[in-house]
């Protein structure tokens, strides 16, 4: 009898393609633009749109300026003066500004070059004075060394005109060798290296789970508005008269959405590992239990939810709020280590967090199933809960006296 | 209960039976309440096997609790509700219904057969016989030639159709069908009346609910009106009529303006009802009698011939109409 039912919706779906496209095409395709987002800016390489000006009158303060103008990470926004910087960064123009104040090559205690940021953007600031340094560290090599010797001089004394003779050669010789593309020798504090490696990035595989778990719902609710569709249409009254009952109503709903759920979720899995190289296959076994119960436990949501609402209306509502607050706090729409402590904490309530939890456990930490233990723990006594739920609530609509 | 091999062609009315079968619903006594407001008031209802009853009232007579309480789903404060002598809201009584909703209660993106073989499934028909009980009732309900053809691109006629084959497929002893014959057109009408016949020729208990008077008169064994959640009238259908009207004819007079006191008057004294408006007047006057013709002689002589005048054998519309205004006076 659960399999009629399960057939029922089988069949329905395949005939609207609507819902098929929503179902199966649309997941992959959002955790795609998600998954875009996030490999094409790796942190250290977003570019940064900036409004320039040199106040310094000076030549050091000249070549930065055109330096930065031509710096391949740098939106450069020309302007006049540092009113002009400060316009372009509050009215959005510019994610962040930079004064040349003076000569940034001189000595002295001022600071030769001002940044300018938005409260809004403060990442922006960040990013535009590792740019800055990176061109005076890579380009201008000269203006670093001549500040530096400039500084020297005020602790320890002026140089020995022989002193002199050897520093104006050093700051002649960097420019060469920048001019000529090379890089800085010596005197760095760090050498950076990329670790090879074949795993996708940890935001790939958050998002790849966030993106799930968001669809499972959204598909959850729109499978289980069926039976309010059912309850108006008379379906309902004809099979609460049939030996099963509610009860394989609302188990056949369970079951069907459930599978639907998985099938959706694999999909998404296999673009995110053919694409992006999210591990599943080496993990298909927590994988599977992760996605069987992630599948259950909406369905069940979205069922509970169907069985509390009188009208399709309600239960529109009544998802759309659900779905909406759930994914937010949860982190399928921003990741949860951005939220404050007490959000992340209320996150916990939700599926999503355990689902995000339990897929980052198992494709990016490769934990084992005992280690996934906690969350699908939940996860299950979730389904369990909103099943016992929706039966309960569905038998109310049965007798009404 | 199976079905004779031609059951889809229009079956003749079956001639009354001497006594009736042993009923397959029996409603005794029953009332029934919505928190403090009485919605079934002591009412009594018996359908037996191979008879068609129509149940008629107007809105809010309780005829919508009523199949709620034979289908088991409202628990009556008193009274009981017996399907094939099990207690209506057991789960044995609801098997033996077949429940036609009001709406098309179908999948509408599915085939006649895919919904029939759904529905048989859910009512728990073993996998070996599904094909041929879904392919007994496609013939029996007249659908057999749009088996594989989608609900929502059928007209609202076999739509209708496939609403009731799949209340047969759980091979019921009572069917149920609430305003059957809701957006269908005239032609089809007399095919659903055949169709209906057909089922209580081949044994089945039927219980209909409608506003349609003429396809109730078209269909009904007995009859039975509710009012005020009280069944008030039930027997034979033809039987209430002539018991009701004995040879009377039904005769409606209508004015443009109420007529002056004396004639009121006169048309009190025979009998004849008037309408609120005082503009109409119904009632019985004796076949035979002379004494239309009477009555006329008379509204000519006081000049107050009304604008209309029509004369009609008692039918089941006048039975209804003359129950409903005894109800309200």
């Amino acid at each position: 009898m659960i399999c009629a039912i399960m057939k029922a919706m089988g069949l329905t779906l395949l005939r609207d393609k609507g819902a098929l496209v929503m179902t199966f095409l649309l997941p992959p395709l959002m955790f795609l633009v998600f998954a875009a987002v996030f490999t094409g800016v790796s942190g250290d390489d977003a570019p940064v749109k900036a409004a320039l000006a040199d106040a310094s009158g000076s030549e050091g303060g000249h070549a930065l300026f055109v330096s930065l103008h031509n710096a391949p990470l740098v939106q450069a926004i020309p302007v006049r003066d540092e009113a002009a910087v400060r316009d372009a960064v509050r009215s959005g123009t510019a994610d962040a500004g930079l004064v040349i104040v003076s000569d940034p090559s001189a000595g002295g205690n001022a600071a030769p070059l001002l940044i300018l940021a938005d409260p809004g953007r403060a990442a922006a600031a960040g990013l535009l004075m590792a740019h800055v340094q990176e061109v005076i560290s890579e380009r201008l090599p000269q203006i670093g060394l001549k500040r530096l010797g400039a500084q020297m001089q005020s602790i320890v004394g002026s140089f020995t005109p022989e002193q002199t003779e050897q520093f104006d050669l050093a700051l002649q010789a960097s420019a060469e060798s920048a001019a000529k593309g090379e890089k800085p020798r010596g005197g760095e504090f760090f050498a950076r290296e990329t670790v090879d490696s074949l795993k996708a990035l940890p935001t790939v595989t958050y998002y790849a789970g966030a993106i799930a778990v968001l669809f499972l719902l959204f598909s959850s609710v729109q499978g289980a508005a069926s039976l309010v569709e059912e309850r108006r249409s008379g379906i309902f009254d004809r099979i609460v008269m049939m030996p099963g009952g509610t009860s394989v109503m609302v188990l056949g709903k369970f079951a069907f959405i459930t599978l639907q759920g998985v099938v959706q979720a694999a999909l998404l899995f296999a673009v995110a590992g053919l694409v992006y190289g999210v591990a599943v296959l080496p993990h298909f076994g927590t994988w599977i239990a992760t996605t069987i119960a992630a599948a259950a436990a909406t369905a069940s949501l979205a069922l509970a939810l169907a069985s509390a609402a009188r009208t399709r209306q309600q239960a529109q509502t009544l998802s759309t709020f659900a779905v909406l607050m759930l994914s937010a706090i949860g982190g399928s729409m921003v990741p949860r280590f951005l939220m404050p402590a007490w959000l992340q904490s209320a996150g916990w309530i939700t599926p999503n967090a355990w689902v995000i939890e339990a897929y980052q456990a198992s494709l990016w930490r490769g934990a084992a199933f005992g280690d996934l233990a906690p969350a699908l723990f939940v996860l299950i006594c979730y389904a369990a809960a909103g099943l016992v739920t929706s039966v309960v609530l569905a038998r109310r609509h049965v007798r009404l006296g | 209960m199976t079905f004779p091999a031609a059951l889809s062609r229009p079956a003749a009315r079956p001639a009354p039976a001497a006594a009736r079968a042993a009923p397959v619903l029996e409603m005794a006594h029953v009332s029934a309440s919505y928190g403090t407001r009485a919605v079934l008031r002591d009412a009594t209802l018996a359908v037996s096997a191979g008879e068609i009853t129509v149940l008629l009232g107007p809105n809010g007579a309780g005829k919508t609790t009523l199949i709620r309480a034979v289908c088991g789903r409202l628990r009556p404060d008193h009274g009981t509700v017996r399907v094939k002598e099990h207690a209506a809201h057991l789960s044995t009584a609801r098997r033996r219904i077949g429940l036609v909703p009001q709406e098309l209660a179908l999948y509408p993106s599915l085939t006649v057969r895919e919904n029939l073989d759904i529905f048989a499934r859910l009512a728990g028909m073993p996998r070996a016989g599904i094909a041929g009980r879904v392919g007994a009732v496609m013939e029996a309900a007249g659908v057999a030639a749009q088996a594989n053809e989608r609900i929502d691109r059928l007209s609202g006629g076999w739509k209708r159709r496939a609403n009731i084959a799949a209340a047969l497929v759980g091979e019921p002893a009572l069917l149920v069908l609430d305003e059957p014959t809701v957006g269908v057109d005239r032609a089809a009408l007399a095919g659903f009346a055949d169709l209906l016949r057909a089922l209580a020729a081949a044994g089945l208990a039927v219980l209909i609910v409608t506003h349609d008077l003429e396809q109730a008169a078209a269909v009904a064994d007995r009859v039975a009106i509710l009012v005020n959640g009280h069944v008030v009238l039930e027997g034979p259908m033809h039987d209430l009529v002539a018991r009701r009207f004995g040879g009377a004819r039904r005769v409606e007079l209508r004015w443009s303006h109420p007529p002056d006191g004396d004639t009121r008057a006169h048309l009190a004294a025979l009998a004849l009802q008037s309408d609120a408006t005082g503009t109409t007047f119904t009632g019985g006057l004796a076949a035979g009698t002379g004494a239309l013709a009477d009555l006329l002689l008379t509204l000519e002589q006081r000049h107050a011939m009304p604008r209309e005048v029509s004369v009609r054998e008692p039918d089941l519309a006048a039975l209804y109409a003359d129950v409903l205004a005894e109800a309200a006076r």
